[in-house]
């Protein structure tokens, strides 16, 4: 266990993680934006 | 469930522009004439109120969000994937039910909504899986692990891609609309026993977080991205039931290969 | 009773059929002897194949179920769609009960030779009494047959049946690989904490859920489809 780790289990308190937080909400927009972009793409031409 | 007070709920931009959005759409909506196909029906009002309100939530739980008293800034994921949670609940109780309505009334357009809300809560669900996860990875220090809820969304989520996965291998009309919904039924149930049996073998995830157990500002910012995943939840399901109406139109009456007609 | 008569009129008529062409029950208790042979090959050592040995036996369970499963429509499955089954002259409910009882004497007839075979080659400890284990292998052979039969009904009118099964079988038996398992491995190894009774009745609700559920969902899929 690194002296960093022993900290964070000594407060109890998870510190830093930004870099979870960035790829949860990408995670997200990547999903969606996926998703619309494949009801776009499904969606037959010519009609509404 | 007291909702907070209207002074606690801050005035930002995100707000201000999903406000004007519905008074845009429903102008666009009266005019006649050919609009864009995002912004030519009714649920696009939905959409982009859910867009607005989704950017806002999300500003709000990354920078106005005090940090989670224990998890830190990993809190912050939870306004992703707590409402992303709600509204795969949401989807699939849509898809049992539509599935139970369709075998009882055999409406064709029940059938279509089965499809969509299957379709619309595996996209969801499959950002509530990548989310709990990369949750689970700072906070437990494993990306997996055996736990009803994890197990049980996963089993869940394999089960209605194995539906629409039949769904997509019947071509007949009748058979196929039978079978999906017969297919979403099992695929419910299971997912509701797996949830209970695997909390028999195992139980460590921490009890669902109410309003109660959580400190309000954070109810706020939950309470907006909750908001604005039903908004974009409600377009895309409609969204996708008018993809399914009009493929399924498509198919029912295919153009004519007009240059290739003998004379 | 009459209905009870018509399911055993079923149930003898499904035997009949694996009796006359045995190679089909001689396939799958070949394809479940080298499975567990390839499983503790598998294994880290011959050291922990005692704890396994009751996950071999489920674990071969559920893969050899669905190589019967696919089978089970074959005869009445022509032009992928079960017209076979609407013409019988017995409801469409008896016919599941039948087609399920029939595909759980056959995981039976499976489960008890590989079950002994797994006593031979992994050494569990055999603590709890045979009749136990003969009520969590029946409950269990019980609790694959009954949602396979409908997923084979279900499958056998897609293309590619054979590859669509297990992708909507192995998601729905998740609580039975679970449960028959722990209870399995409880009646081998003793059970001191008197656990056993807990799993065997998830094993029976799940049982009761779907012996009656999927009835339902296969005469409306049957009748309609």
């Amino acid at each position: 266990m690194s002296p960093d780790q022993a900290a964070e289990v000594g407060s109890g308190v998870v510190t830093g993680g930004w870099t979870y937080v960035t790829a949860a909400y990408c995670v997200c927009w990547t999903v969606l934006v996926g998703y619309v972009a494949s009801l776009w793409w499904r969606h037959p031409r010519g009609e509404a | 469930m007291d909702l907070p007070p209207l002074e606690a709920l801050p005035l930002t931009p995100g707000k201000a522009v999903a406000v004007l959005a519905i008074l845009v759409i429903a102008l666009l909506n009266v005019r006649a004439g050919r609009r864009p196909w995002y912004l030519a029906r009714w649920e696009d009002a939905f959409g982009l109120v859910g867009l607005c309100l989704l950017l806002d939530g999300q500003y709000m739980g990354l920078v106005d969000a005090p940090r989670e008293r224990m998890m830190g800034e990993v809190g912050r994921i939870l306004y992703v994937h707590v409402p992303s949670a709600w509204l795969t609940m949401v989807a699939f109780t849509l898809t049992c039910l539509f599935a139970i309505g369709f075998l009882v009334t055999g409406w064709r357009s029940l059938d279509l909504l089965v499809e969509s809300a299957a379709e619309v809560g595996v996209a969801l669900g499959i950002v509530l899986q990548l989310t709990g996860m990369l949750f689970a990875r700072p906070t437990w220090g494993v990306y997996w692990d055996w736990d009803p809820r994890l197990v049980s969304t996963a089993v869940m989520l394999l089960s209605f891609i194995g539906v629409l996965t039949l769904r997509s291998l019947l071509t007949d009309p009748d058979q196929r609309a039978n079978l999906t919904s017969a297919g979403a039924i099992l695929a419910t149930t299971s997912m509701i026993v797996t949830y209970f049996s695997v909390r028999w073998w195992r139980s460590l995830h921490q009890m669902q977080s109410s309003p109660d157990t959580v400190a309000s500002p954070m109810v706020l910012v939950l309470r907006i991205n909750a908001f604005a995943m039903l908004f974009l939840f409600t377009w895309l399901l409609v969204r996708r039931w008018r993809l399914a109406r009009a493929l399924a139109a498509r198919d029912e009456a295919p153009p004519l290969p007009s240059a290739e007609v003998p004379a | 009773m009459r209905g009870l008569r018509l399911v055993l009129a079923v149930v003898r008529k499904e035997l009949l059929l694996e009796w006359r062409d045995p190679s089909r029950l001689t396939g799958l208790l070949v394809f479940s002897a080298a499975l567990t042979l390839l499983l503790a090959f598998a294994m880290p050592g011959v050291h922990v194949l005692p704890d396994v040995a009751a996950g071999a036996i489920w674990l071969g369970l559920v893969l050899a179920s669905t190589r019967s499963l696919d089978q089970s429509f074959r005869t009445e499955v022509e032009n992928g769609a079960l017209e076979g089954l609407v013409l019988w002259p017995v409801p469409s409910l008896v016919i599941f009960h039948g087609k399920a009882l029939a595909n759980a004497i056959v995981l039976l007839l499976v489960a008890v030779p590989l079950t002994a075979l797994v006593f031979v080659l992994y050494h569990p400890r055999m603590h709890g009494s045979v009749v136990d284990l003969g009520v969590v292998l029946t409950l269990g052979c019980m609790a694959l047959a009954a949602p396979g039969t409908l997923v084979a009904a279900i499958a056998t009118q897609a293309r590619g049946s054979s590859a669509l099964l297990p992708v909507l079988f192995f998601p729905l038996v998740v609580p039975v690989v679970l449960a028959a398992t722990r209870a399995t491995t409880l009646v081998l190894e003793g059970d001191p904490m008197d656990q056993v009774g807990a799993w065997v009745k998830l094993l029976l609700v799940f049982d009761l859920a779907h012996w009656t559920l999927d009835g339902l969902l296969f005469s409306r899929i049957v009748d309609e489809g």
